[in-house]
Order: structure tokens, then C-alpha cells, then sequence
């Protein structure tokens, strides 16, 4: 469903602080992949999914979505079809404003409704309970409370309504329960599990968490340097255990997991 | 203070309410620090002055309304296509703006409106007044309900949250382009208004209106403290009527005309910076509590 086609990004090009952050990197992902990504700090994990959503534009390559090229699609264009979560569980939703408002903006996504018709309606609030309601933090009965005086949590675990309200053919998710406590986290992570499994989204999710990123998903993707290190699948990714992972690593990069990695 | 005084203040709070309503778009709505507000503002006053003068005092106010949507969009031009900083986009429109103004004033820094017909010259005191009140609340009621349609809810979000906004597929420049359009529009209907009821216009009539505009929105803040949309846009015109009043009262007791514009920047400081030095001290209170 998603291809990416040797595609290279570079920052700050011809200047001594040169990086190439994806270095002719190629990706198919298939309809329904849920694939883990892992990678030391500066691995060009989040710039992947930067690129793919077109919040930067490659400078190499091209990408394509079902066989039609997105290389040069702007992002909010490409947002029709692409739900997204960040680490900072701020940056998801708006604080200003209701869950009912923050919920009926993400509601409207790739819908061609007149611009100038109300934006929250009556018959649309059964369907935001219902989407609140498998979330268990009680937000079906806030739906009038200012996003700001959420919690992280709650506001990442609303983040992921939003992004899902209107199921997305490919979720990226960026480290998005790293700023949660451990507890939160687990939720969050289990309520991502169960809305992928509902909807069947193609789904790309960065962790630092090795154990996490071979519990969940079918795939699990290896980056070091702007390239992709390996794949795991299959028979492969099942015998895969936290250690054994690192020791491939360090046999296929000469490197060390960085200690981040390892919690 | 005789009546006929608080009347006055009455309409020219109105007006500064609606003033407010614009600028409450551009600052608080879409976060946008759009300094086009003074040159706007003028130039409502001299389109609706010289078509005042054409003998279509109606047709003045809405193209000034067009005017003022038109200097939104430029300044949005520059911010979003040119990638000028927002501050430096209002200043550079502001500044065009005064050339412009001036050349629709016919190149004369005043125009007077004496003996042409306006909205209100066929209307007794009390009917201007009401005339002034109706149009401030037909418009706040028209922006309530814009900013609740789809549009309106993208329009704020992009202002409170642009990553936010960009990754849920709406374009923030068309958003900024809409904002800042109606913003300006606003602003220019205000000094379309105030051109008519004051009959004259004059190319520095705008000078120091952003300042009281956000005198106005800071008032209606402190007082009233909601997220509420509604409550919001009530508060905003409650401050620019209260602001009025603080002014005409500072006359009356003797204050410098000259002196009204200082008078209003330090309002605006004294309200700004509260919140910050009590801030301050508590975080005074706070160290001296760990020190003891
Ligand atoms: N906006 C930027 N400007 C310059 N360099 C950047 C920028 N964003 C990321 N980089 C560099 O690109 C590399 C990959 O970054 P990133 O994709 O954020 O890594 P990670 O795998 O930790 O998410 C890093 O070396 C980083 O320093
Ligand atoms: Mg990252």
C-alpha cells in the first residue's frame, strides 16, 4: 500500500553540518503490516515518518500510496489519509479547546462538508461517546471540558480518537507513549492495540522499547544511519528475544544499543 | 458627567467593540500579532469617508469592509506565501497602508463629511446610538456563529495548535488568509463607522487603535475568564464599552486628550504584567518559605 523508493533526505545540505537522515531508503509496507521501529538516537526514525506524512520534503526518491506518487503531496493533503501521533502529548490535540471540538475538527477530516455548516452537531455526539467510551477514562462524560486541563494520557489517549475517528489508511505513531508514566503508557499502548486490530490500520510505530516493539505488531523494522539495518518476520521475529535483537545489532552495525534502547 | 457625555462614550465603546471583535480574531483567535489594525482601520475611515461624500454613505461601510478583507489578505500574502515574520508583515502593511490612505483622502491628511449625508444623519441622537448598538451586536452574533461552522472550528484550532491543525488535512494559510481577511474587514467597518459618526476622516485616525483594542480584550479578561466562545465575545465588547468609559472619565477629570494613547499602552502594560509579578512573588514567597 505504501512504498518508499530509494529515497534520501538530507539536512542542511553542503554545509559542514551536512546529515543525511534517510540514505536511499526503500520500504513497502503491505495493506493491514503493523510494523515496530527501532533504532539508537539520530537513526532517522522520526525523519521516516516525517517524510511520509510530507512534514518534510524528500530531496531524493519518491513515495507512493497505492500506486499513486505522493512525492510531491502537501501534508495537510496527505493528512486525508494519514492519521499521526507525536511523543509530546501537547502537540496532538488543542488545548483552547473542547474534547467535543477537538473530536468534531478530527471528524471532518477527508470529509467534503460545506465549510460554513455547523461544526458540532447534535446527531454527531452518540458517535463521539461511542468512540470515547472503549478509551475507559471516562472522557464520554466530559465532552464539554477544555482539553487543557487533561492529562497527558488522556489527552495522547484522545490524540489517538482523533487520528482514528475517521479510520486512516496508515496510523504513524512516533514514540507516542514515551512521555506517559509507565502505567498510562500501558494503556495507551493497549488502547493503540485495540483500535489498530478494530479498524485493520496499516500502522508504523517508533519505539525505544525493544520488548514493546516485538510484543506488538507483525513486522519489526531495524534502523541505524538513515538506513535500515534489518527486518525481522515471521518465524524470525517470533524466536526474537530483547537480547538476542541486540546481539544482531551490534553484529550487523558495530555499534552498541545506546542504553536508552535497552529500557 | 452629564448624559449626553455617557452617550457619547456609549457609541464610541461600540465601536471600539467591534475594533475589538477584529483584532480579537487575529490575536486570540488565530494567535497572529497582525500589526495591519492601524492602517486598516484608517483606511475604513477614508473609503467610507469619500463614498459618504458620493452620497452612498451604505455602500461606504461595506466597501470598507471589502477594503479592510482585501488589506487582511495582503498581509497574509506576505506571511504565509513570502514568509515575512507576522510583526514585520502588519508593520510593512501599515506603513503602505498610510500612502494608500492617503491618496483615497485625495491627498489631504483630513476629509470633512460636513453637510453630506451619512448613516446617521437622518437619525436623532438616541436612534444613532441604537443604530451603533444594533450593528455591534449583529456583527459579534454573525462571528459567533461563523466561528462555530466548520471553518470557524479549523480557524481556531490553527491558532491554538498549528502542528495539530496541518495533520488533520486543513490547509493553516488558507486558514490565515480567511482569518486575517475578516479580522481587517472588521477593524476597517469600525473606522468606516467612526469616520460617519464623527463626520470626518483623517489619515492618522487609526494611529494607536491596536492599542486599544487590546485594551479592550485585556479588560473583558480580566473580568470575565472563560473558554466559552460566547462568553468570550461578550467579554471582549464589555471591555471596549468599560475601556471607553475609563477614557471619557480621564478627561473628564482633566486628562490631555494627547495623553489618552500613553494612558492606554500602560493599561495594557499594568495588565499584562500582573499576572507575571504575582507570578513573581509567589515564587518570592515560595524560596523564602524553603529558605526558613
Ligand atoms: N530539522 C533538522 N535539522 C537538522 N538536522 C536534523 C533535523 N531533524 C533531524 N536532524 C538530524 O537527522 C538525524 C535523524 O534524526 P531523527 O529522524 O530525529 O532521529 P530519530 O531516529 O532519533 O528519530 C539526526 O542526526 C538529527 O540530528
Ligand atoms: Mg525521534
Amino acid at each position: 500500500m505504501l512504498e518508499l523508493k530509494d529515497v534520501s533526505l538530507i539536512f542542511n545540505a553542503s554545509t559542514v553540518h551536512e546529515k543525511k537522515a534517510l540514505d536511499h531508503f526503500s520500504l513497502t509496507i503491505e495493506d493491514g503490516d503493523f510494523i515496530t521501529i527501532i533504532g539508537s538516537n539520530g537513526a532517522g526514525k522520526s525523519t521516516l515518518l516525517n517524510a511520509i506524512a510530507g512534514t518534510l520534503e524528500i530531496d531524493e526518491g519518491s513515495i507512493f500510496m497505492d500506486q499513486k506518487d505522493i512525492t510531491f503531496m502537501p501534508e495537510h493533503k496527505r493528512a486525508n489519509f494519514i492519521g499521526r501521533l507525536f511523543q509530546d502529548p501537547l502537540k496532538g490535540t488543542a488545548p483552547h479547546m473542547s474534547v467535543e471540538e477537538n473530536l468534531g475538527l478530527a471528524f471532518c477530516r477527508g470529509k467534503k462538508y460545506n465549510p460554513l455548516s455547523k461544526a458540532i452537531r447534535k446527531k454527531d455526539r452518540p458517535l463521539f461517546k461511542e468512540v470515547l467510551k472503549p478509551l475507559e477514562l471516562g472522557l464520554e462524560e466530559r465532552l464539554n471540558t477544555q482539553v487543557g486541563l487533561l492529562s497527558g494520557g488522556q489527552r495522547q489517549a484522545l490524540t489517538l480518537c482523533m487520528a482514528t475517528i475517521v479510520t486512516p489508511k496508515l496510523l504513524l505513531l512516533d514514540e507516542h507513549t514515551a512521555a506517559l508514566d509507565a502505567k498510562t503508557s500501558e494503556q495507551v499502548m493497549n488502547i493503540t492495540q485495540k483500535i489498530v486490530e478494530t479498524h485493520h490500520i496499516t500502522t508504523l510505530m517508533i519505539t525505544h522499547n525493544i520488548a514493546l516493539a516485538l510484543k506488538y505488531g507483525n513486522k519489526t523494522l531495524v534502523m541505524n544511519d538513515g538506513k535500515i539495518s534489518f527486518m525481522l518476520e515471521g518465524e524470525e521475529r517470533k524466536k526474537m528475544s530483547v537480547e538476542k535483537l541486540i546481539q544482531l545489532y551490534s553484529q550487523k552495525t558495530d555499534q552498541m544499543f545506546a542504553d536508552r534502547a535497552l529500557l | 458627567m452629564s448624559l449626553y457625555i455617557i452617550q457619547g462614550a456609549f457609541d464610541l465603546g461600540c465601536m471600539f467593540g467591534i475594533l475589538s471583535l477584529g483584532v480579537f480574531i487575529s490575536f486570540k483567535v488565530l494567535n497572529i500579532p497582525d500589526m495591519t489594525v492601524d492602517g486598516s482601520f484608517t483606511l475604513g475611515a477614508a473609503i467610507s469617508g469619500v463614498v459618504s461624500l458620493m452620497g452612498m454613505p451604505i455602500l461606504g461601510i461595506f466597501g470598507a469592509f471589502i477594503g479592510g478583507c482585501i488589506a487582511g489578505l495582503l498581509c497574509a500574502f506576505l506571511q504565509t506565501k513570502l514568509k515575512i515574520q507576522p510583526i514585520l508583515s502588519g508593520i510593512l502593511m501599515m506603513i503602505s497602508l498610510y500612502s494608500i490612505n492617503l491618496r483615497i483622502l485625495g491627498n489631504s491628511p483630513s476629509l470633512s463629511l460636513f453637510g453630506a449625508e451619512t448613516i446617521f444623519s437622518s437619525l436623532d441622537r438616541n436612534m444613532q446610538s441604537l443604530l451603533i448598538l444594533i450593528i455591534l451586536l449583529v456583527i459579534a452574533l454573525f462571528l459567533y456563529l461563523f466561528l462555530n461552522t466548520q471553518l470557524g472550528l479549523s480557524l481556531r484550532a490553527c491558532g491554538d495548535n498549528e502542528v495539530m491543525v496541518r495533520a488533520s488535512s486543513i490547509n493553516t494559510d488558507v486558514m490565515k488568509f480567511i482569518g486575517l481577511a475578516c479580522a481587517n474587514g472588521l477593524v476597517s467597518t469600525a473606522g468606516a463607522l467612526m469616520a460617519q459618526y464623527q463626520v470626518f476622516a483623517d489619515s492618522s485616525s487609526g494611529t494607536g487603535t491596536l492599542i486599544i483594542a487590546l485594551a479592550s480584550i485585556i479588560i473583558g479578561e480580566t473580568l470575565i475568564r472563560s473558554f466559552n466562545l460566547k462568553i468570550q465575545l461578550i467579554s471582549v465588547i464589555i471591555g471596549a464599552i468599560l475601556y471607553r468609559f475609563i477614557l471619557t472619565m480621564a478627561l473628564q477629570f482633566g486628562v490631555n486628550p494627547t495623553d489618552l494613547k500613553l494612558l492606554s499602552a500602560l493599561l495594557v502594560i499594568a495588565a499584562i504584567s500582573v499576572p507575571v509579578l504575582q507570578e513573581m512573588r509567589q515564587r518570592h514567597k515560595k524560596r523564602g518559605a524553603h529558605r526558613a
